[in-house]
């Protein structure tokens, strides 16, 4: 099976003006976000005011703050990654309700008491192709009836 | 108390903008660890590895009103190319022809069985009720829309036979529709953010929720916990913290692929984000005990973490409305909120850790999803409208959950699935 097959690409059902205001308005966020970076070119920046543009981007730019800001950000993220898998590998053990359970396979008695059903009904059930399931208010199985099917 | 009241202000600037940067290395840092360890040394995913055995599976599909993907999505599981399974389609007192179509299917496919609820009873139920009637020790759950890969479980099961704690495995949703902006966005999003996250949290232990639209679950250990709760607006979270608390594990599997439909519309796409932050906030709300327990030390990360995000979702809130309010009252009334119409350079590391996310992410999913890459385009769109609709949803959601009574039943809220060619 190829997985392009699966994939729903109906562009022809929108119509011109929705396809172009999609393409158009994402080239716009595009430049908008370029203007993040290209902030000299931005003529916004210095209607927005000549003084903070100033401030923030030629008086005070990030690399005459010098080299320790980044290495403070990196060290932060590792201590903060290293942490974390420290933290899971020193914290996960094996609980006693897992253990307990491990390895092994609920009897059908077990099921049948956990959802106060009849351990035949269940059983029949399991082996039919129609099934209807009845509840009541809260959710609890009162029935389980099965249908009989003719396979073609 | 100026000086007090400054430092907190300062405080709250710098958390907005250095959580979410921390947040994104942390979890590029713990995704190429991922794949460094585990991913890269897997075949591709349509030649599976060899297993050294191969339990039987049960294929759960719980169905609501599904009467148009029914047919397509049974057909498809029954394609599953794996030794032994049944697929069981569970009709939710559907309203439409989904318990029909489903009947006339199990007459033509033996391997296909059909439980019908005589009421609509919720997801929970329905999946409960599902694997009750299932055969088979593991159950792989798939939602009602959802084509699932023919190899997802060879996949999916070798974590089972690997170790006996592991509980769930949860797999990797690729959207199938791709036409409108809001459909190739959410491509993007479910490698940046959804992969990438479930990589990484798999690389620091604790997953914080499977995806329901594919999960596999071992059967003994749901029993163990009680199956899905039926109360809460996001079962695959809550179920993921039930099996984690009990001290199970669970894993991610990114070659096990379903292909699923996501909403196209922006109503759609806003009642599916309330309704997972509503999820999530519920889980949180219940869960809080565990910060008391050091039994439960290893899920304290991902508490904190989640508890973190909606702290930073409102102080956002609060940043914004000060920043309003700053055109309004007098000068010196507030303390000063910077213009986010002037560039700093803040905002151009922002920016290029955004894309550097995309790009990396792109890369680890274009193994299983080709031409992932020509999507970069449109994911411009995620951090300048995606984050709002969910900083947004996450802020309403939170009183939501805090006021929903305990026990209401969660009931299935059939989404928009987009554009069908």
């Amino acid at each position: 099976m190829s997985t392009q097959t699966l994939i729903i690409d109906a562009r022809h059902q929108l119509n011109l003006p929705q396809r172009m205001l999609s393409s158009t308005l994402t080239a716009m966020l595009w430049m908008l976000w370029f203007y993040l970076w290209l902030p000299a070119l931005s003529l916004l920046a210095w209607l927005s005011g000549f003084r903070a543009f100033y401030q923030q981007m030629i008086a005070q730019p990030v690399w005459l703050r010098g080299p320790q800001t980044f290495s403070m950000y990196l060290l932060t993220l590792f201590a903060a990654a290293c942490a974390l898998a420290l933290w899971a590998r020193l914290s996960q053990r094996q609980g006693l309700g897992c253990a307990l359970q491990q390895g092994r396979t609920v009897p059908l008695f077990d099921y049948a008491q956990h959802f106060g059903a009849n351990a035949g009904e269940i059983e029949t059930g399991r082996d039919a192709s129609v099934v209807v399931v009845h509840h009541d208010a809260e959710g609890r199985i009162v029935q389980i009836a099965t249908q009989t099917v003719r396979h073609g | 108390m100026l000086t007090l009241f400054t430092t907190i202000w300062d405080f709250l600037l710098g958390y907005v903008f250095y959580y979410p940067l921390l947040m994104s290395y942390l979890w590029m840092l713990g995704a190429a660890l991922y794949f460094y360890n585990r991913e890269r040394h897997d075949p591709p995913f349509n030649r599976p590895p060899l297993l050294a055995s191969y339990p039987p599976v049960s294929v759960l599909i719980p169905c609501y009103n599904e009467g148009d993907n029914a047919e397509e999505t049974v057909m498809q599981a029954l394609k599953l190319d794996y030794p032994e399974f049944e697929v069981i389609a569970i009709n939710d007192g559907s309203r439409d022809n989904t318990g029909a179509v489903l009947d006339r299917l199990a007459a033509q496919h033996p391997k296909l069985k059909v439980v019908h609820l005589a009421q609509n009873q919720g997801k929970a139920v329905a999946l409960t009720s599902g694997s009750l009637l299932a055969r088979h020790e593991i159950l792989l759950c798939i939602d009602g829309d959802a084509l699932l890969d023919p190899h997802a479980a060879d996949w999916m099961v070798r974590h089972f036979i690997e170790h006996p704690k592991v509980a769930a495995v949860t797999g990797n949703p690729r959207i199938r529709n791709r036409s409108t902006l809001l459909g190739r966005v959410q491509v993007g999003e479910f490698s940046s953010i959804v992969g990438m996250i479930k990589r990484a949290q798999m690389s620091y232990g604790r997953l914080f929720t499977v995806s329901g639209v594919i999960t596999a679950f071992r059967k003994s250990a749901m029993h163990d916990v009680g199956y899905w709760s039926s109360d809460m607006m996001t079962e695959d979270i809550d179920i993921s913290w039930k099996l984690q608390r009990r001290e199970w594990e669970i894993r991610f599997e990114p070659n096990a692929l379903v292909w699923i439909l996501m909403p196209e519309t922006v109503k759609g796409l806003w009642k599916q984000r309330l309704r997972w932050a509503q999820g999530g906030a519920q889980v949180l709300l219940k869960n809080a005990d565990i910060l008391g327990q050091p039994r439960l030390a290893s899920l304290w990360p991902l508490y904190i973490e989640y508890s973190l995000s909606v702290v930073w979702s409102y102080t956002m809130l609060m940043l914004l409305v000060v920043w309003i309010l700053d055109f309004i009252v007098p000068v010196g009334w507030l303390p000063m909120v910077d213009s986010p119409i002037v560039p700093e350079w803040n905002g151009v590391l922002l920016g290029a850790t955004c894309l550097l996310q995309f790009a990396l992410s792109k890369w680890l999913d274009s193994r299983y999803d080709q031409g992932l890459g020509r999507n970069y385009y449109w994911m411009i769109w995620y951090p300048l409208v995606f984050w709002v609709i969910n900083t947004a949803t996450t802020i309403a959601a939170f009183p939501k959950a805090v006021f929903r009574q305990r026990g209401q039943r969660a009931r299935w809220i059939s989404p928009d699935r987009g554009i069908r060619a």
